[in-house]
């Protein structure tokens, strides 16, 4: 049987993430079976999982970038998709995407303001500091290198205010420079009292969560603690050792 | 470890409800983009694309009033013409109609830039607020290419009619407000088909009904009036003048295209995401006039994808040649949606095919066409070869005997259709010998259909910067009329094998021969067909011999001028 979290109701304390019964499907091929879990505030999560096992479009559907077939999606107590909900949700995903007539700072100015940030200046110049762009703000990020284009997306990931910080696969096409920045920049998100939830299989990022949730096959196989967890099983597309390869060793 | 901060917003203080939060930020960068794009301008580009696009219209409108001719109108006809006009108008706007469900169905019509569903949609500002502009200017831009068809259409058929007295100028602006009227109609549909979210085939019932009272208002003689015959009615105001119950009609229309504007802040964010890359790669296609490229896009627009499970399995004696089998296999994995329209396309050429024979010429043209599209879904199995030109190359096996093989199985694919054409034809003209002559015009036609999406298939996309490059030198009028020659042969064909209608009809008015006429025309359809397939299985070696006799002739001429 495989491991699930148990989560004590608390129905007057908003969750960040609450995911209800969500399923996905494309036409008839389902993508996601119904799943069921709760993120709470400030928490760090890994959601893992192998290629095509569902976790894109899970956190599509918690972006509100993708209409669940069943279920609801809460971020802080707002349906996802909703004003408030995209107020408080940041999400970088997979593929970066830029406009083609912006400059990476007027990227950063449009995003910040958008969200209605008005002193960005400073934050902007650290966070390209930081992430080792200061040199190519004014470059078109829509002729950046895959790397430099991920970079791009991270700085504007984390320009705007955010609760909850949903990012599918961050660390692809990263040099040891950006994925170290990231995992900085991630943890210090946490610090600050935010939570973040990263489909990754990066395990330098795995090891430092508290929390992992796996899929396999668009189903939840695994929710719970990283001690002494064999990660390699729980991204299998098999499942050799039947029900129970994601057991703590 | 950094301490960057998160930074602060204005909705942690005033709420995400201030109605000024990011607005102003979208109306500057707005405003920001329109400069950068009018600063990066090449006007003298932008002058030359009016002059194109002038001399393009003007060549189109003087083609077509060459087609209209200048014969008054009057008598009789006259009577037949303003009888007609609201419920073929009306038929067209019912069309219209329900191209405009179905894209609303598939999560049309607006196309937003893949950034701006990222970065603006998923910021807290009201999708309203973002969706209202494009939607705007969807709707100006297809009112506005409504009105000068209309216009054109109105004022061609003006010249005609010069009996009524109207001055020219006002059968242009009726024609105008009946065409704005019935282009918007599409975007309005789509608009509410997609803000309702109403299931794809509630949608196509919806619009199924609505072409099926249209059509039997046009096409029989119900005295009963058609859903959009007020727009042919608003074209028809040089007879009777201005109607009232028209301009009630349009007060309604009007009314529900602001409801449908209002509603722009519902349409899917997953859909509006899904379009956003699809729609720029179609019209990169269409400008490149890559057909097989814009029939790709369509489907995962649609999201028309291939059936898991195949509808039968492929015998194993069908598969002993790998290629015939694997076209088999293809073909089974066609999805319903698929079938059915190749049938309706079918079914509808097989009543262009009828008209044709009834003495519509140029009917020809549109089951023509229609078959074309047929066989676009057809050659599959051979397009999808075509597609993976490196695993093509690498088969141990002659690449024009391979396209060859591969024309079998969409030759055997079109026979059920050739029985549901039979039947319409029979449908229609019901009489024995119909049966007879509906195969003797149909099989040539289904096959003159695949041919043409055949040699579509096989000459792949054009290439800009290829073998054309000698043709970048040219003025766009002279090598423009090179593209149009590529782009247009491959569904002429298909036209020309529907030809043997004409021959038929021919036969009938002139009362001679009339098997004997209709089968030599059928033969030599066959013959023409049998001579595409030898281009298919010989154009290789021809392309090769081409460039070698190019080289040579290039050789022997720096020869004797040394």
């Amino acid at each position: 049987m495989a491991r699930q979290r148990r989560n004590t109701p608390q129905p007057k304390e908003h969750h960040a993430l609450s995911i209800v019964n969500v399923s996905k499907s494309y036409g008839t091929a389902p993508a996601l079976d119904p799943i069921t879990f709760d993120i709470a505030t400030g928490e760090r999560v890994a959601l893992i999982g192998h290629n095509g096992s569902g976790k894109t479009t899970l956190i599509r559907i918690a972006s509100g970038l993708l209409d669940a077939t069943t279920g609801s999606v809460s971020i802080a107590g707002h349906t996802a998709g909703s004003l408030s909900a995209r107020a408080s949700l940041s999400f970088i995903a997979d593929q970066p995407t830029f406009y083609d007539d912006l400059t990476l700072w007027e990227h950063l100015e449009y995003v910040a303001r958008l969200h209605g940030v008005e002193t960005w200046e400073q934050t902007a110049a650290d966070l390209l500091g930081h992430l080792g762009l200061y040199d190519r703000a004014d470059d078109m990020p829509n002729r950046f290198s895959r790397g430099l284009k991920q970079k791009s997306a991270i700085a504007l990931g984390f320009i705007r205010p955010f609760d909850v910080l949903l990012v599918d696969e961050p660390f692809v096409g990263l040099d040891a420079s950006g994925k170290e920045a990231l995992l900085e920049l991630l943890a210090d998100a946490t610090t600050q009292g935010s939570t973040v939830v990263v489909a990754t299989h990066e395990l330098s990022f795995v090891h430092t969560v508290g929390r992992i949730i796996a899929l396999r096959d668009g189903r939840l196989v695994y929710d719970g603690g990283t001690d002494g967890i064999n990660v390699d099983g729980l991204v299998r597309t098999e499942d050799p050792a039947g029900e129970h390869d994601g057991e703590r060793q | 470890m950094v301490a960057m901060g998160i930074p602060r917003s204005k909705w942690q203080d005033e709420g995400v409800n201030s109605p000024r939060l990011g607005l102003d930020a979208l109306r500057d960068m707005r405003g920001q983009r329109r400069r950068h794009r009018v600063e990066t301008i090449e006007w003298f580009e932008a002058l030359y694309r009016v002059y194109l696009a002038a001399f393009m219209g003007g060549g189109a409108i003087l083609f077509l009033s060459s087609v209209a001719g200048d014969e008054q109108i009057t008598g009789q006809a006259l009577r037949d013409v303003t009888a007609n006009i609201p419920h073929v108008v009306g038929f067209i706007a019912a069309l219209v109609v329900f191209t405009g469900l179905r894209s609303g169905a598939n999560g049309g019509p607006i196309a937003v830039e893949e950034a701006e569903v990222r970065h603006v949609l998923m910021s807290p500002i009201e999708h309203a607020a973002v969706l209202r502009h494009p939607a705007i200017q969807r709707l100006r831009t297809f009112a506005f290419a409504g009105a000068i068809a209309g216009g054109t259409a109105n004022q061609l058929l003006g010249r005609r009619i010069t009996s009524a007295g109207t001055s020219l100028a006002l059968w242009a602006l009726y024609g105008a407000i009946a065409g704005a009227l019935l282009a918007s109609l599409f975007v309005v549909a789509a608009l509410l088909i997609h803000a309702l979210a109403i299931p794809r085939w509630a949608t196509t019932s919806i619009g199924v009904c609505i072409l099926a009272w249209q059509g039997a208002v046009t096409f029989t003689s119900s005295s009963i009036a058609g859903p959009f015959d007020f727009i042919g009615s608003i074209s028809r105001w040089w007879l009777n003048g201005v109607h009232i119950p028209d301009i009630v009609a349009i007060a309604v229309v009007l009314l529900i295209t602001a409801v449908a504007v209002s509603l722009t802040g519902r349409l899917s964010l997953e859909a509006l995401s899904r379009r956003s890359s699809l729609v720029s790669q179609l019209k990169f296609a269409v400008t490149l006039q890559d057909i097989r490229t814009v029939v790709l896009l369509r489907r995962q627009l649609s999201q028309e994808h291939m059936r898991v499970k195949p509808w039968v399995k492929v015998p194993k004696l069908l598969r002993r040649d790998i290629v015939v089998g694997r076209g088999l296999r293809s073909i089974a994995h066609f999805p319903l949606r698929r079938i059915i329209r190749m049938e309706l396309l079918t079914v509808s050429a097989a009543g262009a095919l009828v008209m044709a024979y009834r003495g519509t010429t140029p009917a020809i043209v549109v089951a023509g066409l229609l078959l074309f599209v047929v066989g676009l879904d057809a050659v599959e199995p051979l397009s999808q070869e075509v597609d993976q030109p490196d695993r093509t190359d690498a088969l141990p096996l002659e690449r024009g005997l391979l396209m060859t093989k591969h024309l079998i199985v969409p030759a055997l694919v079109t026979l059920p259709f050739l029985f549901v054409g039979v039947l319409v034809a029979v449908v229609l003209e019901p009489a024995v010998s119909t049966v007879g002559y509906a195969f003797l015009l149909g099989i040539p036609a289904l096959l003159g259909g695949v041919a043409g999406a055949s040699i579509n298939a096989v000459k792949g996309a054009p290439d800009p910067v290829g073998g054309a490059n000698e043709a970048l030198a040219l003025p766009p009028e002279m090598s423009g009329i090179g593209n149009v020659i590529r782009a247009a042969w491959p569904p002429t064909v298909a036209i020309v094998s529907c030809a043997p209608v004409l021959a038929l009809r021919l036969s009938i008015e002139n009362n001679s021969q009339v098997f004997g006429n209709t089968l030599r025309a059928t033969l030599g359809v066959f013959m023409f067909l049998t001579l595409i397939a030898g281009w298919v299985r010989q154009r290789d070696a021809i392309h090769k011999w081409f460039r070698t006799a190019q080289q040579q002739s290039k050789a022997s001429t720096r020869t004797g001028s040394i």
